[in-house]
């Protein structure tokens, strides 16, 4: 059988040291300001009760990607079969309708990446861009879960690094997998609205208060469905 | 990887983005540092990288770094310098040390090696040069924490049993990575592994305890650290009161232990074999319950008198006691954050010591190691401590006087702190100051000032105690007007504070960029390269090379004591150097359950390979009890991605497979469990403090200034208590101050915020705890940035960053009181204490701080070097800790400061 890709998050094992957050920049190259990896922080609830949440966040690789249709040029953003939602840099035309569409704010526009596919075509189809110069226009850019490591036969570097041994990568198609075995014995859940966009980036609970406590998504001014 | 990603070459190093020096796999592409990962070979981290260590590229491609040396040529502080050649700046610095050595002898000159890291190559240089006064950052670290360990086991570190995988003999005589979590409950006094680690494993173990095997974990600390937030149970006592709790809980298990009940059976009495001295220890500390606190009018170390102390309530102690004494395997665990702070921290740690081992916790599978005891040794003869044995002479009264340079020694013969096994950093103003007296050992009446302040990868003005005591020494003048410290010398990669009050400063060679080993605490001996990972950036220069630079010049200069076949001769390249510190590695004996090596005698000493010992390919010198395989080298390590991993085994002060003690292990004077720290037995004295006591008797009974302070006139011969200082609750000298000043002052830290992270807009980014929070206002800044295109992995680039998106340090206190005081969280408050100490931060309120009780980041703010970029900027704004430290109160037995031990008044402004 195919491999079909997920990633686990081990809420239990989490110790908040935000390695998935910075080796992700490390290995990806997000510039300061922007991310593929986020973990965020809650403090909640009054003393002695207090409460701090952690909550590492990443793209979702959504098996219903809200991400996708918006995008106007075939094959620029799209779902491999193994599942991975990527993007094709050399037709990426810096739209960002991407960007704006996913409800987890996992994309950005690169500010060191220019395009290299030619706009123009679709001036039409997107209002608005004609009014950018087009050398001031970037591909966006997302979590392809480390594709050119898994190439190499390695996990993601988030997985990779992860100090708690928390973030767990792997095919759910294998039932031997070490990811299929916490599915399969483990609670888990989706951040909030990834069970509409089927994600497929497991949490499991440590408590389920998290979801909701934690800080806005890295995008807050994008409305949750 | 390596051949089928086409260019990158593989290294496997140590990291120091934090104290942690985790095993790295770096990856290098067209000389650069491209990829940073945990090496999957080193248990000790077992492959994984937090956040520090992945954002070395951000520090090694720094633009605030030190690229070249510089010379002063405004006043010291002012940090104005001129760019000088390699050879102007080693000639500067070896003039002003012939022409002080000459003056005023050798040991007027300190070597400061702030971080322990590499700091062998500066102590080897200025111990042959013939100071003994060479010091690292332990001083001013935690040294009360390590005092109970240090007296009891000849130790420092007692860590929990959680680091695994371990590689473990089986019964069949093969070696296994083990991954079985045993431990049952883990309580972290004041310890947060999860932010400020200098033990990796307690990240990951910790949680896989918990999930494993239903570890409870407990966190005592009266902020809600990330350790807290993902403990079982967190518990928030009143500042400095560790000690209070921990006698509670040894007060309780000895009143309630009962053998012949389950649910009672606290103390694992076979510890009496392996001890030695319980009977007055205890009895010294039952001789307090009857004893009348003046705060409290309560009997010492009651149920009743600790809650009163502490804050917590009589349940959560009986409770805290019970569990400990009857979930067996634990860990009573204390931190740096807990007795290490306070001024009174010693206590705490000797009644810790003695908790883990009564339980019958010490060394057990699952529960309580101590890791300073149990790690490879390593350092050897390339240290140089040989040096510091030369016999030198120096006139005392007019009358000619030998004795060794270590008898020369500021602290272990001054007339303070004699026992300071790890020297007294924040007592260098006063030295600098008024100078040094020797009042101890064969050089008694010898006066000498310091002269030469030389400062390695540390930042003493910032956390050596109190900044403003420290710029007052740096900056003194004589009646001629010429600097009372005639040279101030500032050896780093980065550009300091410290660094502002040097004459000359020297750019050192970056973590990768030089070769040195690991410096860890793991639970059976191991040891890596730090490999040089690449060629050293700008003009800096490796340890190595400097000290022969510098050994030369003042060899040329006519100083004998620096000859060619003790540096530039003997050590051509770094690597002869640190394979001289590989050599006795590991250095620990044959003992413990399963032996590690079955088949070499047990108890004897194992220098070697793990494969040449494994072979049996060794030499066995029945006389000195030692087995001799191949030795370690850079070029086996290499071989071995990097690490040499020896067996584990449990209950190593025991013989294989029995309660008898080995007499092998702790590393005390009777290689006992010691109880009692000083007693004549068959004409023979024992005990860690019988050679401080033997000093002061040598010296017709003259009484160390440190001792004088709490009413002793020896060390004291077993279990004993004194309080701390500055705490209203607890000590009624302070009890005044408690309207006025009502909250106390801790500090903590969050490696996010330390002097090489700070800058690092990776870990700007994110948030730590409250002390780390993105409250900043609105600024521009150079920062390296990742290059996903092209060949440069980093590139120098201006930014800005909006209001609230960096984190910067906070001042953090509880959201009930912020309420009470009109203030909230990002508001701009000042601090201040009664001794005229003030700082200026923004408020981080919540619930996860007790009432009465602020944090503020160790060195997070006010951060006036230029060179720390982001948190320069910041610098108005954020709050410095140590400027509220009371520099005099440094404690009694090894004059650490202490740094937790205020109360403060805050106020909007």
């Amino acid at each position: 059988m195919a491999a079909r890709y997920a990633l686990l998050v081990d809420l239990r094992r989490c110790v908040g040291c935000t390695s998935c957050q910075v080796t992700c920049k490390m290995e990806n190259g997000a510039p300061v300001g922007s991310f593929r990896t986020r973990v965020e922080f809650a403090d909640v609830g009054a003393f002695p009760d207090a409460k701090r949440f952690f909550l590492p966040l990443f793209c979702n690789h959504c098996e219903s990607a809200p991400c996708l249709k918006p995008c106007p040029v075939p094959g620029a953003t799209w779902r491999a079969e193994d599942g991975t939602v990527k993007v094709n840099r050399d037709l990426c035309i810096g739209c960002g309708k991407c960007v704006d569409s996913c409800p987890f704010g996992a994309r950005f526009m690169h500010p060191y990446i220019p395009i290299k596919n030619d706009p123009k075509p679709y001036y039409k189809a997107i209002p608005g861009l004609k009014d950018k110069p087009v050398a001031s226009l970037r591909v966006v850019d997302k979590c392809d879960w480390c594709s050119d490591r898994r190439a190499q036969g390695e996990e993601p570097a988030c997985a990779r690094n992860c100090f708690g041994k928390a973030i767990v990568f792997g095919d759910t198609n294998d039932s031997n997998s070490r990811i299929s075995k916490l599915l399969a014995s483990e609670k888990t859940r989706f951040v909030n609205d990834g069970d509409r966009t089927k994600s497929r980036v497991f949490y499991v609970p440590l408590n389920p208060a998290v979801f909701d406590a934690a800080d806005a998504p890295v995008n807050p001014e994008i409305p949750k469905a | 990887m390596q051949t089928a990603s086409g260019s990158y070459q593989v290294r496997y190093t140590a990291d120091v983005m934090c104290p942690s020096e985790c095993g790295m796999e770096m990856w290098v592409r067209n000389g650069q540092l491209a990829k940073i990962y945990g090496n999957k070979a080193v248990p000790f981290n077992d492959g994984a990288c937090c956040a520090k260590g992945a954002s070395g590229q951000q520090l090694v491609y720094s633009p605030y770094r030190l690229k070249y040396p510089m010379i002063r040529v405004g006043a010291r502080g002012e940090g104005k310098f001129r760019r000088a050649t390699w050879d102007e700046a080693l000639d500067y610095i070896a003039r002003g040390l012939t022409d002080i050595k000459k003056k005023y002898g050798a040991e007027s000159v300190i070597m400061d090696c702030g971080d322990v890291t590499d700091r062998d190559h500066y102590y080897r240089l200025f111990f042959a040069y013939g100071t003994p006064n060479c010091t690292e950052h332990g001083s001013i670290c935690d040294t009360p924490r390590r005092h109970g360990p240090k007296l009891m086991l000849g130790g420092k570190r007692i860590e929990p049993d959680v680091m695994r995988p371990q590689l473990v003999r089986q019964d069949d005589g093969s070696l296994k990575w083990d991954m079985t979590q045993r431990i049952k409950l883990i309580i972290y006094n004041g310890w947060n592994p999860f932010v400020a680690t200098r033990i990796a494993y307690e990240s990951r173990g910790t949680v896989a305890a918990q999930v494993e095997n239903g570890c409870k974990v407990v966190v005592i600390d009266p902020s809600l650290s990330n350790t807290a937030a993902r403990a079982d149970q967190w518990l928030a006592p009143r500042a400095g009161t560790d000690g209070d709790l921990f006698g509670a809980m040894l007060r309780f298990i000895l009143e309630n232990d009962n053998p012949n009940d389950a649910n009672r059976r606290y103390i694992d009495w076979s510890f009496k074999k392996c001890s030695v001295g319980w009977e007055d220890f205890e009895a010294a500390f039952k001789s307090w319950w009857t004893k009348s606190d003046p705060i409290n009018g309560m009997p010492y170390f009651s149920l009743e008198w600790a809650a009163n102390r502490t804050g917590l309530t009589k349940e959560q102690i009986s409770d805290l006691s019970h569990t400990f004494g009857i979930t067996k395997p634990a860990a009573l665990v204390w931190g740096m954050q807990s007795p290490g702070h306070h001024f009174n921290g010693y206590c705490c740690s000797i009644i810790g010591t003695a908790l883990n081992v009564i339980t019958g916790n010490f060394d057990a599978p699952g529960g309580a190691i101590d890791t300073e005891i149990v790690k490879a040794s390593k350092g050897g003869s390339a240290t140089g401590r040989q040096f510091t044995k030369r016999k030198v002479k120096r006139v005392i009264d007019g009358k000619e006087v030998e004795g060794e340079v270590e008898n020369l020694h500021m602290d272990l013969f001054g007339s303070k702190f004699p026992a300071a096994w790890d020297d007294v950093v924040a007592d260098y103003p006063n030295a600098i100051q008024q100078g040094v007296q020797i009042r101890y050992g064969p050089f008694r009446g010898h006066k000498y000032p310091i002269k030469a302040y030389i400062l390695r990868t540390g930042n003493s003005v910032i956390t050596g105690s109190t900044p403003a005591k420290w710029i007052e020494a740096l900056t003194a003048k004589d009646a001629a007007g010429k600097y009372k410290l005639e040279l101030s010398v500032f050896i780093d990669t980065l550009n300091l504070e410290s660094a502002l009050y040097a004459d000359v400063i020297l750019p050192e060679a970056s973590y990768v960029e030089r070769q040195s080993v690991s410096d860890i605490y793991p639970s059976h001996p191991m040891i890596y390269n730090r490999d040089a990972v690449i060629a050293p950036l700008h003009e800096c220069k490796k340890p190595t090379e400097i000290m022969n630079l510098l050994a030369r010049r003042l060899n040329e200069l006519g100083d004998p004591d620096l000859k060619g076949a003790d540096f530039w001769e003997k050590y051509r390249t770094e690597e002869d150097f640190v394979n001289e510190m590989l050599a006795p590695a590991p250095g620990r004996a044959n003992i413990g359950t399963p032996l590690p090596y079955p088949k070499l005698p047990e108890g004897y000493t194992l220098i070697g390979t793990p494969d040449s010992l494994e072979r049996g390919d060794v030499k066995i010198d029945n006389e000195r009890k030692r087995v001799e395989g191949k030795p370690v080298t850079v070029e086996w390590l290499r071989a071995n991605k990097g690490v040499a991993v020896w067996p584990m085994s449990w209950k190593r002060h025991l013989k294989v497979g029995t309660d008898e003690p080995n007499k092998a292990f702790p590393n005390t004077s009777t290689k006992l469990i010691e109880f009692k720290f000083d007693w004549t037995e068959g004409g023979k004295r024992y005990g860690g403090y019988n050679s401080y006591n033997q000093k002061i008797e040598k010296a017709g009974g003259e009484v160390p200034a440190g001792l004088k302070r709490i009413g002793l006139s020896k060390f004291p011969s077993t279990f004993f208590w004194f309080e701390t200082v500055w705490n209203p609750y607890t000590n009624p000298e302070y009890a005044k101050y408690a309207k006025e000043y009502p909250f106390q002052l801790i500090c903590g830290r969050v490696h996010q915020s330390m002097s090489g992270t700070q800058m690092i807009a990776w870990l700007g980014e994110n948030k730590a705890e409250g002390t780390w929070q993105p409250l900043n206002n609105a600024f521009e800044c150079e920062v390296p940035d990742a290059q996903p295109l092209g060949t440069e992995a980093m590139k120098v680039v201006k930014r800005k960053f909006p209001a609230g998106t960096y984190a910067v340090g906070t001042v953090w206190l509880n959201d009930g009181d912020a309420k009470s005081l009109g203030v909230k969280t990002g508001d701009l408050v000042e601090v201040s204490n009664p001794i005229g100490g003030k700082t200026r931060g923004k408020i981080f309120a919540s619930g996860g701080m007790r009432p009465g009780v602020i944090k503020i980041g160790f060195a997070t703010g006010g951060r006036f070097s230029p060179g720390m970029g982001p948190a320069y900027l910041s610098r108005a704004y954020t709050p410095s800790h140590n400027d509220l430290v009371d520099p005099d109160a440094l404690s009694p037995i090894m004059g650490f400061p202490a740094y937790a031990d205020m109360v403060v008044k805050v106020k909007k402004v």
